[in-house]
C-alpha cells in the first residue's frame, strides 16, 4: 500500500526510472567496466605518465612537468615524423579523393557492369595489408620488380622505391592510394545514390549532357557533404599509417618514412621510455581526436539536413 | 510563346522483357491541356518520359511541331518539365535554379567557365538578359520575394511555383508535368490547380499533364487520354469520358463514387437483372448477357407506392457526409455484391419519414448515367432510354 | 542520330578508363597469385627447365602449409577474432539496449563516455595496456591479444542507433506478455538486429584479422602469432630463398577475407565502411 501511494506521488518518469535502474546498471556493467579499463583508464594514465620520466624496469620516477613535451618538440625525429606524416597525407588524400570521385561517377553511370567494378575497386580494402605490402615490396622493387622492368623497357631509369630515401615515401603513398581509392569509391557511390533521379532528369532537360557540366552544376555540389566526410576520414587513416612502414621500410631509409605512429611505436616499445612515449601518444591523440571530432560534427550536421 | 502539337505514332516501349507501352497513337493539339490519366503502372509516366526524351521508345515516333524528335536529346526538344518531387537543385537558390537552364541555353561551355564574365562584356550582357528574364517570370508567378532562398527554405507550394518558374523561363512550346500536385495538401492543391489552368490559358503553351487523380484531370483538362495496361483506352473531353465511356474500365476509373455494376440480360431490347425488369430499354441491342454500369447519382430512391418500374433492394448501411447521404444496399438478389447511391439529406429525411427508406428501398434507374457494356467490357453502341419515358403516354392514359 | 552514337562513345571511354584502373587495383593480387604458382627462379626471369605449374603449386603451397606454421597462424587469427567478436557482441547489445530504451541515472554521462571512446584511436591505450599486461605476466598470450578490444564503444553506439528505431509498442506488448527485460533483448531485439550485428561482425573481424600493430607489441612466440605477424616471422626466417612459399603464404592469409567479401559483397562493404558513415 505504502509503495503504491509513494509511486503516486512520483512523476511518471521517476516511476519508470525506478523500475529500470537496477536492470540498466546490470546491462551496462560489463561494457562500462571494460571501456573504463581498456580505454578510459589507459588514456588517463597516458596523460599523467607523460609528465614523468618513467622507464620500464626502473623502480622510481620523477615528475618532470612538461619536460617530455619539450624534448619531443625539440627532437628532430619527431619533427621528421610529423613532416613525413603530413607529406604522406598531402599526397595520398587529394589523389585518392579525386581519383575515387572520378571513378565513382563513371561507375555510377554503368548498369550491368556496375557490380563488377565495385568488387574490383574494393578488393584492396578487403585484403590483408601486411600480406599485400610484402607483394608490393616486390612489385616496386628496383631490381626485380615489374614496374622497374616496364620503365627500363621504355628507356627510363629503374626506380627502386624503398632503398631510395627520396622515393620511399612516394612508394608508401602509392600503396596508400591503392587501398584508399576503393574505400572512397564506395562512400562516393553511396553519396551518388542519394541524388534523386528526377534531379538528374531535370539536369539533362536543362541541357547538361556534358560530363563536366553535370559534374560542375549537379554532382559535385550535391556530393560536397560526402566529400568533406571522405577527406576527414582519409586524413585520419593517413595519419594512422603503420603496417606498410613496419613491413617495408622500418621508417628508413635514413628516417625518410618514419611516420608519427611508427615513431610512437619505436619510442614506446623499442626503448620502453614510458614517459616520453606517453607524451607522443598525447600528441597523436590530439591530432586524431581533432579529426574525429570534426568527423562526428560533420556527420551530425549531415544527419540533421 | 506558342504551343506546338505533339504527334505520337505507334509508340512501343519495353524494359527488358517487360512490355510497358503497347502501341500508343495520340495527337496532342497545339495549345491544348491534355491529361494522361490512369492508375499507377499504366504507363503514363513512361509515355511522358518518352516525350521528354529521357528514354528512347522501342519503336514508333514522336513529332513535336512537325519535327521528328524521337531520338533527340531532351534539351533539343523545346520542352520543359515539372517533376513530381520538383527536382529543384537543392544547393542553388530559387534564382539560380531558374537562371541555370538559361545559361545552359544561351552560353557555350567556354562562356560558362567561372570568371569568363570578367573577361567578356558580351557574356555580361547575356547574363544581364537572363536576370531580366528570370525577374519577369518571377513577377508573373509572384515569386519575387522568394528568389534568394534555397529549396529547403521553401514550403511545398512555393517549391512547386519555383519549379513551374524554372520550366517557364525557358519559353518552351510544350510543358510536361508529372503529378506536380500530388505532394501538396488538399487546399493548396486546389489553389495551384487553378493557377496552372490560368497559366495554360494565358501562355497558350501545349500542356501534357500526368495524374492518377481523375478529379484533377476532369477539372483541368481540355482533353483526357485515359490509359490502362500500356494503352490509351479512351481519349476525349472530360465530359465525353464521363458521359460516354467506351470501355467499362473507363467508367470504373472516373467519377468520385465507384460506379455500380450489375450483370444484366437483354430480351427484346428490355433490360433484366435476374428476375427484375429494370425499366431500361437498349434500342437495337441484340439479346444476350451484358454488364450494366450505372452511376450512383443515376439511382433515384422513390416512394415504395410509386408504380414506376423500379428495383427493390435491402439497405445494408447508411453513411452521412454533410449534405449527402450515402446508402449501400445488398445486390445479392440481382447478382452483384453492393449497390451504392447517394441522396441529398433533405430528401433522405422525407423518404425516411414516409417509411420509404427503412430496411428496403425502391430505386428507379435513370438512363442518363447508365451504360451497357459487353461482357468483354466494350461499350454497346445502343442508346439507352427509360422505358418509363418511352411509355410515358400509355402510362398516363391507363390512369 | 547523334544521340544514338554519343552514349556509345561515352560508354566505351568510361569502360576504357575503368578497366585500366581496375587492372592496377587487381595487379598486386595477380602478381601474388602468379608468384605463388611458379618456382622462385621463374618469377624473376626466364629459367631453363622450369618445373611445371602444378609442381610449383605443390611445392610452394606444400611448403607454406605443412613446413611452416601458416595453418597455426590462421587458427590463431580465427581464435583471436572469434573471441573478440563474441565478447564485443555479448557486452554491447545489452548496454545498447539500456541506452536506447531504459531510463536510468547517469545515462547521459555514459552516452558521452561512449562517444568519447569512439574518437580515441585504437593505438592510444596501447602503452598502458602493455604495462598492465606485463605486470600481470600476461604478455604473449591469447588473452593479451584480445584485451584491448573486449568491448567496443563503436558497437554500443551503432546498436543503440538501431535499437532506438525499434518500435516501442512491441516492447510494451512483450512486457505485457510477461517477458523479462533480458528475454526481450534475447528473443525480440537481437533477432531483429541480426543485419546490424552481421555488418558489425564483418567490420570487427576484418579489422582484427588485419591488425598488425597490437599483436606486434604483445606477441613474441611464433606459435601464438596471428596471420599478419606470422607472415612477417615467415619472411624474416626464410628470407629470399623461399619466395614462392612466401607468396603462397600471403595468398592463404589474404584469401579468407577476400572470399567472404566476394560471397557477401553488400554486407562486407557495409561493414567495412560503416565506421565512416556512422
Amino acid at each position: 500500500m505504502s509503495s503504491a501511494s509513494n509511486a503516486a506521488s512520483l512523476s511518471s518518469r521517476e516511476v519508470i526510472r525506478r523500475r529500470h535502474e537496477a536492470l540498466a546498471y546490470r546491462f551496462c556493467g560489463p561494457a562500462v567496466l571494460l571501456l573504463g579499463l581498456t580505454v578510459i583508464a589507459p588514456v588517463l594514465f597516458v596523460l599523467v605518465a607523460s609528465l614523468t620520466d618513467y622507464r620500464l624496469g626502473r623502480t622510481t620516477f620523477q615528475w618532470i612537468g612538461l619536460g617530455n613535451y619539450v624534448t619531443m618538440f625539440s627532437s628532430p625525429y619527431v619533427w621528421q615524423a610529423l613532416r613525413n606524416s603530413a607529406v604522406y597525407t598531402a599526397i595520398v588524400v587529394p589523389l585518392s579523393v579525386f581519383l575515387a570521385l572520378f571513378v565513382a561517377v563513371l561507375i555510377h553511370g554503368r548498369t550491368t557492369s556496375r557490380r563488377f567494378y565495385e568488387i574490383v575497386y574494393f578488393l584492396p580494402v578487403a585484403s590483408t595489408l601486411t600480406a599485400m605490402s610484402i607483394v608490393w615490396s616486390y612489385v616496386l622493387n628496383g631490381r626485380i620488380g615489374p614496374l622497374a622492368d616496364l620503365m627500363a623497357s621504355m628507356g627510363l631509369p629503374r626506380l627502386d622505391f624503398f632503398s631510395d630515401d627520396s622515393l620511399a615515401l612516394s612508394g608508401l603513398a602509392i600503396i596508400g592510394i591503392w587501398r584508399l581509392v576503393g574505400y572512397n569509391v564506395v562512400l562516393f557511390l553511396a553519396g551518388l545514390t542519394t541524388i534523386p533521379a528526377e534531379v538528374q532528369d531535370a539536369a539533362s532537360l536543362d541541357g547538361m549532357d556534358n560530363f563536366f557540366d553535370r559534374l560542375r552544376y549537379v554532382t559535385w555540389p550535391l556530393l560536397a557533404p560526402t566529400t568533406v566526410l571522405v577527406i576527414v576520414l582519409n586524413c585520419i587513416q593517413a595519419f594512422q599509417v603503420f603496417d606498410t612502414v613496419a613491413v617495408l621500410t622500418n621508417g628508413g631509409p635514413r628516417g625518410a618514412t618514419n611516420m608519427l605512429l611508427y615513431e610512437i611505436n619505436t619510442q614506446s616499445f623499442g626503448s620502453l621510455k614510458i614517459g616520453y612515449g606517453s607524451a607522443l601518444t598525447v600528441l597523436y591523440l590530439i591530432l586524431i581526436g581533432g579529426f574525429s571530432i570534426l568527423q562526428v560534427a560533420l556527420s551530425d550536421r549531415k544527419g540533421e539536413s | 510563346m506558342h504551343g506546338k502539337d505533339i504527334k505520337i505514332t505507334g509508340i512501343r516501349k519495353d524494359f527488358g522483357a517487360t512490355n510497358v507501352l503497347k502501341s500508343i497513337d495520340l495527337h496532342v493539339r497545339k495549345g491544348e491541356f491534355l491529361t494522361l490519366l490512369g492508375p499507377s503502372g499504366c504507363g503514363k509516366s513512361t509515355l511522358l518520359r518518352l516525350i521528354a526524351g529521357f528514354d528512347v521508345p522501342t519503336s514508333g515516333s514522336i513529332e513535336i511541331g512537325g519535327r521528328d524528335v524521337t531520338r533527340l536529346a531532351p534539351k533539343e526538344r523545346e520542352i520543359a518539365m515539372v517533376f513530381q518531387s520538383y527536382a529543384l537543385y537543392p544547393h542553388m537558390t530559387a534564382r539560380r535554379n531558374m537562371s541555370v537552364p538559361l545559361e545552359m541555353q544561351r552560353l557555350s561551355f567556354a562562356q560558362r567557365l567561372p570568371g569568363a564574365a570578367l573577361v567578356s562584356g558580351k557574356i555580361r550582357q547575356i547574363r544581364k538578359e537572363i536576370a531580366v528574364d528570370v525577374e519577369r517570370v518571377c513577377e508573373q508567378l509572384g515569386l519575387a520575394s522568394l528568389l534568394d532562398r534555397k529549396p529547403a527554405q521553401l514550403s511545398g507550394g512555393q517549391r512547386q511555383r519555383v519549379a513551374v518558374g524554372r520550366a517557364l523561363v525557358r519559353e518552351p512550346s510544350v510543358f510536361l508535368m508529372d503529378e506536380p500536385l500530388s505532394n501538396l495538401d488538399a487546399k493548396l492543391r486546389n489553389q495551384l490547380r487553378e493557377e496552372l489552368a490560368d497559366l495554360q490559358r494565358r501562355t497558350g503553351i501545349t500542356f501534357v499533364f500526368v495524374t492518377h487523380d481523375q478529379k484533377e484531370a476532369m477539372a483541368l483538362s481540355d482533353r483526357i487520354a485515359l490509359m490502362q495496361g500500356g494503352q490509351v483506352v479512351q481519349c476525349g473531353t472530360p465530359d465525353e469520358i464521363y458521359r460516354v465511356p467506351n470501355h467499362v474500365s473507363v467508367a470504373r476509373f472516373v467519377g468520385s463514387v465507384a460506379i455500380n455494376e450489375i450483370p444484366v440480360a437483354i430480351r427484346n431490347e428490355d433490360l433484366f437483372a435476374g428476375p427484375f425488369a429494370l425499366g431500361l430499354r437498349a434500342a437495337g441491342a441484340p439479346d444476350g448477357a451484358y454488364m450494366l454500369a450505372i452511376r450512383a447519382e443515376a439511382l433515384e430512391p422513390v416512394p415504395q407506392s410509386s408504380d414506376a418500374v423500379c428495383l427493390q433492394l435491402p439497405v445494408a448501411h447508411v453513411e452521412y457526409s454533410g449534405s449527402e447521404v450515402f446508402v449501400r444496399c445488398s445486390g445479392r438478389d440481382i447478382g452483384t455484391e453492393w449497390i451504392r447511391f447517394q441522396v441529398p439529406v433533405e430528401q433522405f429525411a422525407q423518404l425516411r419519414a414516409g417509411g420509404h427508406l427503412g430496411d428496403t428501398v425502391s430505386l428507379r434507374l435513370r438512363a442518363h448515367g447508365a451504360h451497357v457494356f459487353t461482357l468483354a467490357g466494350e461499350r454497346m453502341p445502343a442508346v439507352l432510354v427509360n422505358r418509363y419515358e418511352t411509355n410515358g403516354l400509355r402510362h398516363v392514359l391507363s390512369v | 542520330m547523334r544521340r544514338g552514337l554519343r552514349p556509345l562513345v561515352t560508354s566505351i571511354g568510361a569502360h576504357a578508363i575503368l578497366l585500366s584502373g581496375a587492372f592496377i587495383m587487381v595487379y598486386p593480387f595477380l602478381w601474388m597469385w602468379r608468384a605463388s604458382v611458379q618456382s622462385s627462379g621463374e618469377v624473376f626471369g626466364a629459367m631453363k627447365n622450369a618445373p611445371s605449374t602444378l609442381e610449383s603449386i605443390l611445392a610452394n603451397y606444400g611448403q607454406a602449409l605443412f613446413q611452416t606454421p601458416v595453418l597455426r597462424f590462421m587458427l590463431n587469427g580465427a581464435l583471436m577474432t572469434g573471441g573478440i567478436l563474441l565478447f564485443q557482441v555479448a557486452t554491447t547489445v545489452t548496454c545498447a539496449y539500456a541506452l536506447a530504451k531504459l531510463e536510468f541515472r547517469g545515462k547521459r554521462v555514459l552516452l558521452a563516455l561512449v562517444l568519447l571512446a569512439i574518437t580515441i584511436p585504437a593505438q592510444a591505450p596501447a602503452l598502458p595496456l602493455y604495462l598492465g599486461l606485463a605486470k600481470l605476466q600476461l604478455l604473449d598470450t591469447y588473452l593479451a591479444m584480445m584485451v584491448p578490444h573486449l568491448t567496443s564503444a563503436f558497437a554500443i553506439f551503432l546498436f543503440r542507433q538501431f535499437i532506438r528505431s525499434f518500435p516501442e509498442e512491441i516492447l510494451l506488448a512483450a512486457r505485457l506478455d510477461g517477458m523479462t527485460e533480458i528475454e526481450i533483448v534475447t528473443r525480440i531485439v537481437v533477432p531483429s538486429m541480426l543485419p546490424a550485428i552481421a555488418a558489425f561482425s564483418i567490420f570487427s573481424v576484418t579489422f582484427h584479422w588485419n591488425d598488425l600493430y597490437w599483436p606486434m607489441i604483445v606477441i613474441h612466440s611464433i606459435d601464438l602469432a596471428p596471420p599478419t605477424l606470422g607472415i612477417l616471422f615467415f619472411r624474416s626466417q626464410e628470407g629470399g630463398d623461399s619466395f614462392g612459399p612466401l607468396m603462397a603464404c600471403a595468398t592463404v592469409v589474404t584469401a579468407p577475407l577476400i572470399l567472404v567479401f566476394i560471397a557477401a559483397q553488400k554486407k562486407f562493404v557495409q561493414g567495412v565502411t560503416m565506421s565512416g558513415v556512422k
